[in-house]
């Protein structure tokens, strides 16, 4: 996944016209939703029909279905900006040149900001979730499992609403939006000793999920240079994977000393005010949507 | 199927959207084997806690530390050559799963 996560998501501005890129994005999302859904089903069924071998075999399967499939995908050759000679990119510099322009450009730093912002709540959300249902709603697993299943199908609702509304939503105001209302909805699911409210708040989450996750990559690919793509979308794919653990650590330390509910207020508060002032500070600096040359290290003269 | 430009197909043509079912079974199957691997260690090697946390940490960490290395590659060969490859080794490690239960010797016993 380290690498096939990236690689899919570096694929839509080079396989559809740019006006679909938001729509495609979408749906390279929902593929994700779906599997969230979906995979835990797949592989409670391949278990029991087949034994846990049975889920490998699936797996194998349907890794050498997408194997064949992808000789279908016609991508144009990426676009050499101002200042790239074009050849390959080598060499630790280049390896690093993803981060450095994500540093120096404002919308690539806000938006990998919101990344990071989102999931760690996902962190602390894994951590808290069951001892949530245990000692606040104090309901039993199945309750939990329908917990996760609201969050599963409004996921893909969200993802599918975000497919249809495409380029409507690929703005960085969405994303901050998405993000502020993810702060919003976790406080709400993980605050509430009402089982009712809980799942009122654990589908909304699913929904501002959903539809933070194409956008911001369309923000990512059409605010840097196509040759630059795997990098910045790599760098994106470490800070949400970052924050989750880091988040899953955080929610280790707070939860013992203030229970879940004040936990998540506090946290779910902080993102939110992360969301206000990414937006506040987009609004500040906001310059026409061009892509930015690329830099010098990004390119083959870097070869060390 | 009809050939596109390659760069302006639709999301919706037949090679996209063949594409993108493929890649959403490909999700479905990466995931029930999350699901999987972690019951098979704790019913079939009677892992623990801590080494099922294990299982979480060994999925992360590698896009963790190998982000800026998988980001050029695909820079460097591309994104479809990425992904081909990172399939076949999908299957592989998928296939290696299932002589995981022969193996006399494992990290827990």
């Amino acid at each position: 996944m380290a690498f096939s996560l990236p690689a899919l998501q570096s694929m839509p501005p080079r396989l559809v016209a740019q006006q679909h890129l938001a729509r495609t994005n979408a749906l390279v999302s929902l593929t994700d939703e779906l599997a969230i859904v979906l995979g835990p089903a797949a592989g409670a069924g391949a278990i029991a029909l087949f034994g846990f071998r049975g889920a490998f075999v699936f797996d194998a399967l349907t890794y050498a279905l997408g194997l064949a499939i992808l000789p279908l995908v016609h991508l144009r050759p990426a676009a050499v900006a101002e200042g790239d000679d074009g050849a390959p990119p080598a060499g630790l510099r280049a390896a690093l040149a993803g981060w450095r322009l994500i540093a120096r450009t404002g919308i690539l730093r806000r938006t990998v900001t919101c990344t990071f912002a989102v999931h760690l709540l996902y962190g602390m959300a894994l951590l808290c979730e069951p001892l949530y249902v245990r000692d606040v709603l104090g309901r039993s697993e199945e309750v939990f499992a329908a917990l996760q299943s609201a969050f599963g199908i409004f996921l893909v609702t969200g993802g599918l609403l975000a497919a249809r509304l495409g380029d409507r939503l690929a703005s960085f105001g969405w994303v901050a939006l998405g993000v502020g209302a993810s702060g919003v909805t976790a406080i709400v699911y993980l605050g509430t000793p009402w089982v009712v409210v809980a799942f009122v708040g654990v589908a909304l989450w699913g929904v501002a999920t959903a539809v933070i996750s194409g956008p911001s990559r369309t923000l990512l690919q059409r605010s840097s240079p196509e040759r630059t793509h795997g990098r910045i979308l790599a760098a994106d794919l470490v800070a949400g994977s970052t924050a989750e653990l880091a988040g899953v650590g955080l929610a280790g330390g707070l939860v013992s000393l203030f229970g879940v509910p004040w936990s998540i207020l506090g946290v779910g508060s902080g993102v939110i005010l992360a969301a206000v002032a990414l937006l506040a500070g987009d609004r500040r600096d906001r310059v026409p949507a061009t892509t930015p040359p690329l830099p010098a290290e990004a390119g083959s003269e870097l070869v060390a | 199927m009809r050939a596109t430009e390659p760069g302006a197909a639709s999301p919706f043509s037949a090679r996209v959207a063949t594409f993108l079912v493929g890649e959403a079974l490909s999700a479905i199957g990466s995931w029930a084997t999350i699901i999987a691997v972690w019951v098979y260690a704790a019913y079939e090697y009677d892992a623990s806690a801590g080494d099922v946390a294990l299982f979480g940490l060994a999925f992360v960490l590698p896009g963790i530390v190998l982000g800026p290395v998988t980001g050029l590659v695909i820079d460097r060969i591309g994104p479809r050559p990425t992904l081909a490859a990172a399939k076949v080794v999908g299957v592989a490690a998928s296939l290696a799963l299932l002589g995981a239960g022969r193996a006399t010797s494992t990290p827990w016993r």
